[in-house]
């Protein structure tokens, strides 16, 4: 009894002492850029697959950015980051789509080397996740039938299907900020993406399917972000 | 009657325009403005700020107002510079961890 007194008496200076830290520094900062990687994306880019539409620069090495992150500590922020990237095109008749979200939990370092300018250093567990969507509009026979009695004329129906992938990964990186004004900066990251992906179990409806053979094991990314802060 | 009445309307009138020019001073001068002025702009509170750069904006001296954000933003760059101008407690090795592993990671 006395122990867990003790227990909850810890917890709640310990409460007590990091929400004192949280309220008294608070500085939340909103990041919107774009990354550069180079991904091996095995069936899912034209080169390896033939059915895939064609891939831009854009679909295949550009990621977007947003983020947002909390300065807890005068050295440290914690905060939610996210990488996606992008391709559409046409299979047949049906529209493709396809994504791939690389979700991170940031944990950040930096100190100040000279006035305006900040080195950090960033480690990001991540929880990753693929996306492919193929959607068509056609016409039913069997809607037709029930519509025709109706004295209805013919009707597209869109049907849409989606296969998803989650993964886990870890990224490092070492990043340069240079603050324009207190609450603007750029920010520029060079590091390594790790990835743990494997093609097999794909969800499409309820079923496990075998998705492309992605080599997205150790990247290389750099990333340029502007950063908003409060 | 007249004679009185009109002193009195002109008296109040004046009254009234003084109050508005000093109101107008006090935009340039605000409590909160000179709070971030002094403690800088970090020091004031999420309502607070709204109203740093509403009474900025009422301000009529412009040239005023640029010398103000311009010192207050130099004041609060100088203060983030110099809170974590070097690293404190356990964010160093964590620093290190990172450096290392991405040196191994670019040679491996």
């Amino acid at each position: 009894m006395i122990l867990l007194f003790q227990n909850i008496n810890k917890l709640l200076i310990t409460l007590i002492f990091a929400l004192t830290v949280i309220s008294a520094q608070p500085k939340l900062s909103f990041h919107l850029g774009s990354g550069f990687y180079k991904p091996s994306l095995g069936y899912l880019d034209p080169d390896s697959n033939s059915v895939i539409p064609s891939l831009s620069a854009f679909g295949k090495n550009i990621l977007i950015d947003w983020g947002v992150k909390y300065q807890f500590y005068p050295n440290a922020r914690i905060g939610y980051s996210r990488s996606n990237s992008y391709h559409s095109g046409k299979i047949g008749d049906s529209d493709y789509f396809r994504t791939i979200s690389y979700r991170m939990i940031t944990f950040e370092t930096f100190y100040y080397p000279r006035k305006k300018m900040e080195l950090n250093f960033m480690l990001a567990p991540m929880y990753n996740k693929g996306i492919i969507k193929l959607s068509s509009k056609g016409a039913s026979s069997d809607w037709d039938s029930i519509l025709n009695k109706f004295g209805n004329s013919s009707v597209k129906l869109l049907t849409e299907g989606e296969m998803t992938k989650r993964w886990l990964g870890l990224t490092s990186m070492i990043g340069f900020r240079y603050y324009i004004y207190p609450w603007f900066a750029i920010d520029g990251k060079a590091g390594f993406m790790q990835n743990s992906y494997s093609e097999n179990k794909w969800k499409l409806d309820g079923d496990k399917v075998d998705g492309p053979t992605m080599n997205i094991k150790k990247m290389p990314v750099f990333k340029l972000h502007f950063v908003f802060g409060w | 009657m007249v004679k009185t009445s009109t002193i009195l309307t002109f008296l109040i009138l004046s009254t009234v325009q003084s109050q508005i020019e000093e109101e107008k001073k006090d935009f340039c001068n605000s409590l909160i403005i000179k709070q971030a002025r002094e403690s800088g702009f970090r020091s004031l509170n999420f309502s607070e700020k709204i109203q740093y750069h509403l009474d900025l904006r009422k301000c009529e001296n412009k040239i005023f107002v640029k010398a103000v954000k311009k010192e207050v933003n130099e004041n609060q760059l100088v203060s983030d510079s110099e809170k974590a101008k070097t690293f404190t407690g356990k964010s160093s090795s964590f620093a290190y961890c990172i450096m290392l592993f991405i040196t191994y990671l670019t040679f491996n």
